[in-house]
């Protein structure tokens, strides 16, 4: 039922005795957590299990049938579908989310930019913006909320591979200044991109806690794809296994032929942006 | 302060929900007043009626032209939608007790006048035991 995690650091989010109903179901009882400061942790379950309906409530956003949620400070809450006024102008709308928590507006150009998104984007309606593009943008302005706690909701599912790895990067820089981000991964879009702190396993109406898997089993779960292209070029990669189905779909779209997949062990380059037919040698 | 307010004005601006009530609230007005027959004084307390509801409607047809999911967010933005939603509850039911109260003081000040000047018509007769 309970998750103590890190009780080390101060806590930025506590729960105690919640119990999470939706519609006239308890889905959960008597959850109790502590998140500290700069963890990274994952509420993982099966489809139903109650993982969304706990971030709500633990954002607020639903209040909990029983028990309490404390929160410290400021934090940021991104859903899995991100959905917004269509006319709303994306500057128009991260201005504004930036009032209403009372800061200082930053310079969305630049911090677009950097997510790999185009600079046009600010000054076009949210009604134009693709899925990936609206949560992107959404995930842009709950990094820079300048909170203690990121509550993601599947927020790797709508990235493409460069989305994924710069959210990855992103998520890691900030938790390791100190930022607590718990999130749901069911498309296991994360894996290998974030060291993970401790997994939260939602089932039978309870809340699990685990042990996150090890680095060395991180790095193991790693694929080694060997392709060839008809022009002659040939293509040797090893990537982390989440990421293989991407990479297996560009070159396949690309018209490469894959040779060989494979699981492969031992450490190898940190995951980087997402894989590219382009970088094939010759 | 500021910057919910900010806020609350570009979701009313950028949304098409207000636009329906908006023009009901236009259509009933410019309908009311425009019958040539219809003097201001005498439809006054049934335009501020109509427009009671009407307003109510608009109010919260522009706190509805919010997406549940932008809704969320700027809910998390402010700390918890717990709290949110009883500041809105507090707004609403404010503006609508408002637009009643006014509704009712014109009412009853037109009332006021046509007791008090039927009053005086009817004055000598009245006087005289």
């Amino acid at each position: 039922m309970a998750g103590s995690l890190s009780p080390q650091r101060p806590a930025v989010l506590e729960a105690a005795g919640v119990t999470v109903r939706r519609g006239r179901r308890d889905v959960l009882a008597g959850v109790a957590l502590r998140l500290g400061a700069g963890t990274v942790v994952q509420l993982a379950g099966a489809n139903g299990s109650g993982k969304t309906s706990l971030l709500r409530v633990l954002a607020g956003l639903t209040p909990p049938r029983t028990g309490s949620v404390r929160r410290a400070g400021a934090f940021a809450f991104v859903p899995e579908k991100v959905v917004l006024a269509p006319a709303l102008g994306c500057a128009e709308w991260l201005s504004a989310m930036r009032g209403l928590r009372g800061l200082e507006q930053v310079d969305w150009a630049a911090a677009v930019a950097a997510s790999g998104l185009e600079e046009e984007i600010l000054e076009r309606p949210a009604a134009v913006l693709s899925k990936g593009m609206l949560q992107r943008l959404a995930l842009l302005e709950a990094i820079h909320a300048g909170g203690a706690l990121l509550l993601l909701d599947e927020p790797f599912s709508g990235l493409d591979p460069e989305g994924r790895a710069w959210l990855g990067d992103e998520l890691a820089r900030r938790s390791s200044a100190g930022l607590a981000v718990l999130f749901t991964d069911h498309s296991g879009g994360a894996g290998g991109r974030l060291s993970l702190t401790e997994v939260l396993r939602l089932r039978d109406g309870a809340c699990e806690r685990e042990l996150a898997p090890a680095a060395d089993d991180t790095q193991a779960a790693q694929v080694a794809v060997r392709a060839s292209h008809p022009d002659g070029r040939s293509l040797d990669r090893v990537v982390p296994a989440p990421a293989s189905d991407d990479l297996l779909g560009e070159l396949l779209a690309a018209g490469w032929h894959v040779a060989e997949v494979r699981s492969v062990r031992g450490p190898t380059r940190p995951p980087g942006p997402g894989p590219h037919v382009s970088r094939g040698r010759a | 302060m500021t910057g919910r307010l900010r806020y609350l004005r570009l979701t009313a601006a950028r949304t098409r929900a207000p636009l329906l009530p908006l023009a009901a609230c236009v259509f009933w007005v410019v309908g009311i007043y425009s019958y040539e027959h219809n003097e201001v004084g005498q439809t006054f307390g049934l335009t501020a009626l109509l427009c009671c509801a009407l307003d109510a409607w608009l109010v919260a047809a522009i706190l509805a032209g919010e997406p549940a999911a932008q809704a969320d967010m700027a809910s998390a933005a402010l700390g918890g939608d717990v709290r949110r939603a009883r500041r809105h509850a507090r707004r609403r039911r404010g503006a609508v007790v408002a637009q009643l109260r006014r509704a009712r003081r014109r009412d009853t000040g037109r009332r006021r006048v046509v007791d008090a000047t039927t009053a005086v018509a009817a004055g000598p007769a009245t006087a005289s035991p």
